[in-house]
């Protein structure tokens, strides 16, 4: 885009948004009952307002952050380090590949409830959903990514003698970089998503509690005001791994 | 170092490529491997850098020797810079590691790239890209050289420079070279022996011996010769022959 098209952009971006915020306001003003099925937004902004003064948005907020910060970061970690792993081993694959093809379709937020029960209700058992939720995308990605490498870059390699070790850490950690990273992004929402499970399944903090309280009371406005804070979360999340990119492939060169 | 091919034969998917290719290249010699394209020129060097084992026959290679080969394509890492893929041969071979940097930079301001050092691969142009496989190759210190159309993509002033530096180089380190290309000139002004290959399967038509054409086979003063010429003509007939076959 040049710049007179970018400014077009940021002009008219909030457009749509300020125009349903405005529909939406006028009309729940026009009809108060519609408040009761479609909240309002200046009820959405007194409840941040209200909650974040009382220090309870700001809490929830964290919580569900570490949750989902702390389950990105272990199983995106696991995941790359075992999917890199198996390009490593064929065999190793040739076993692994039906489990993890397996356990990486299962609809696991069906095992929510049985982590609840192994690891409790406080924050680990949540911090394990959004592992399990992370890990195979990871895993899979990076596997995929450290296979993709390319052919004639590994002759190259061969033709200076490089061992297995070698060729790993110069060629197929580095070329399989965009493939993690892609993995790192589809992972912000699932890591979110297993936090917010954990949390409607049991607990009592956080975003998904908060939720699950206010759609229990039937306060949509309340709801809407923790989804709103869902998605602060989740921009916050892809910033960080914006951010990582081109760190990991200056890592990768300099490091390994 | 040298190398010697004895009977060679190397056949892909029930297609003969190459058939009872036999020749040496001996300490500081070169020899130049032409004829047409698809031949089979580019399978030998896969075989001398055993990227690929021959069906039959065998290269032999003195053991203590370091092979080092130029493939045609640069095949750069677009995650590292020109520098840093150029060190990527030393980084795996380990040789000379500490001392590299004001060797690497010579090699930077000889090849005319002292201002691409910090670039990536997708901003260079291809001959860039194949002068750093050449750096990147030549910092391993190869004492026997494959070169696989090392030149076809540079400025004919670069070539002749780069040509006179390969020369310095094998001179300095008796290095054996073998080189295929699809140019006459390079192959004359570069070889001791140049070898003409058949078509498909590939088997030596005729090798011709190039006695020096200039002193110090300089690149530029080789094409000069009045003897260069009567080799050219000589490799041409052969070749265009097998054209019209």
């Amino acid at each position: 885009m040049n710049s007179a098209q970018v400014k077009f952009v940021n002009l008219y971006r909030p457009i749509p948004l300020l125009a349903l915020l405005l529909f939406w306001e006028l009309a729940t003003r026009r009809d108060p009952s519609l408040t009761f099925f479609f909240g309002s937004p200046n009820k959405i902004g007194a409840y941040l307002f209200t909650r974040t003064i009382d220090g309870s948005l700001p809490r929830d907020f964290a919580v569900t952050f570490v949750e989902a910060t702390l389950g990105f970061i272990l199983g995106n970690v696991v995941g790359t380090i075992v999917g890199l792993g198996l390009w490593y081993s064929k065999l190793a694959l040739a076993i692994a590949k039906p489990y993890v093809i397996a356990l990486g379709s299962a609809p696991l937020f069906a095992f929510a409830p049985l982590l609840v029960i192994w690891f409790g209700t406080g924050m680990f058992s949540k911090v394990m959903i959004a592992t399990l939720s992370t890990v195979f995308v990871a895993l899979l990605q990076s596997y995929t990514g450290a296979s993709e490498v390319s052919n004639d870059h590994l002759r190259l390699m061969k033709t200076f003698g490089a061992t297995q070790g070698q060729t790993f850490r110069k060629v197929v950690a580095p070329s399989s970089i965009v493939w993690v990273m892609s993995a790192f992004r589809l992972n912000v929402g699932f890591a979110i998503l297993g936090a917010f499970i954990g949390e409607f399944v049991s607990s009592n903090a956080g975003l998904g509690h908060l939720i699950l309280v206010a759609s229990g009371l039937f306060d949509i406005s309340l709801v809407l005001c923790g989804v709103l804070m869902l998605s602060v979360l989740a921009f916050v999340l892809y910033f960080f791994v914006g951010q990582l990119e081109p760190r990991l492939k200056r890592f990768a060169v300099t490091y390994l | 170092m040298s190398l010697s091919a004895k009977h060679i034969s190397k056949a892909y998917g029930g297609l003969d490529v190459l058939r009872s290719v036999s020749f040496q290249v001996s300490d500081s010699g070169t020899v130049s491997i032409v004829g047409p394209s698809g031949c089979g020129k580019t399978t030998f060097l896969n075989l001398a850098a055993r990227l690929d084992q021959p069906d039959e026959g065998s290269i032999e290679i003195e053991p203590e020797a370091r092979v080092g080969y130029v493939m045609q394509d640069p095949l750069l890492l677009p995650w590292r810079t020109l520098e840093e893929n150029a060190t990527l041969g030393l980084e795996v071979t380990a040789r000379c590691r500490d001392d590299y940097q004001p060797l690497l930079r010579d090699y930077f301001s000889k090849f005319d790239l002292r201002d691409s050092a910090k670039i990536y691969p997708n901003a260079a142009s291809g001959g860039m890209k194949q002068r750093v496989a050449l750096i990147r190759t030549l910092l391993t210190m190869p004492s026997v050289l494959l070169l696989d159309e090392p030149f076809s993509a540079l400025d004919f002033d670069v070539k002749l420079k780069i040509q006179r530096y390969l020369v310095d180089y094998q001179q300095k380190h008796a290095t054996a070279i073998v080189l295929v290309t699809h140019d006459i000139e390079d192959a004359i002004a570069l070889s001791d022996q140049v070898i003409v290959l058949s078509d498909k399967p590939a088997t030596i038509k005729t090798v011709i011996q190039i006695a020096a054409v200039s002193p110090n086979r300089d690149p530029v003063a080789a094409r000069k010769s009045p003897r260069f010429a009567e080799y050219f003509t000589r490799i041409w007939d052969e070749i265009k022959y097998l054209d019209n076959e």
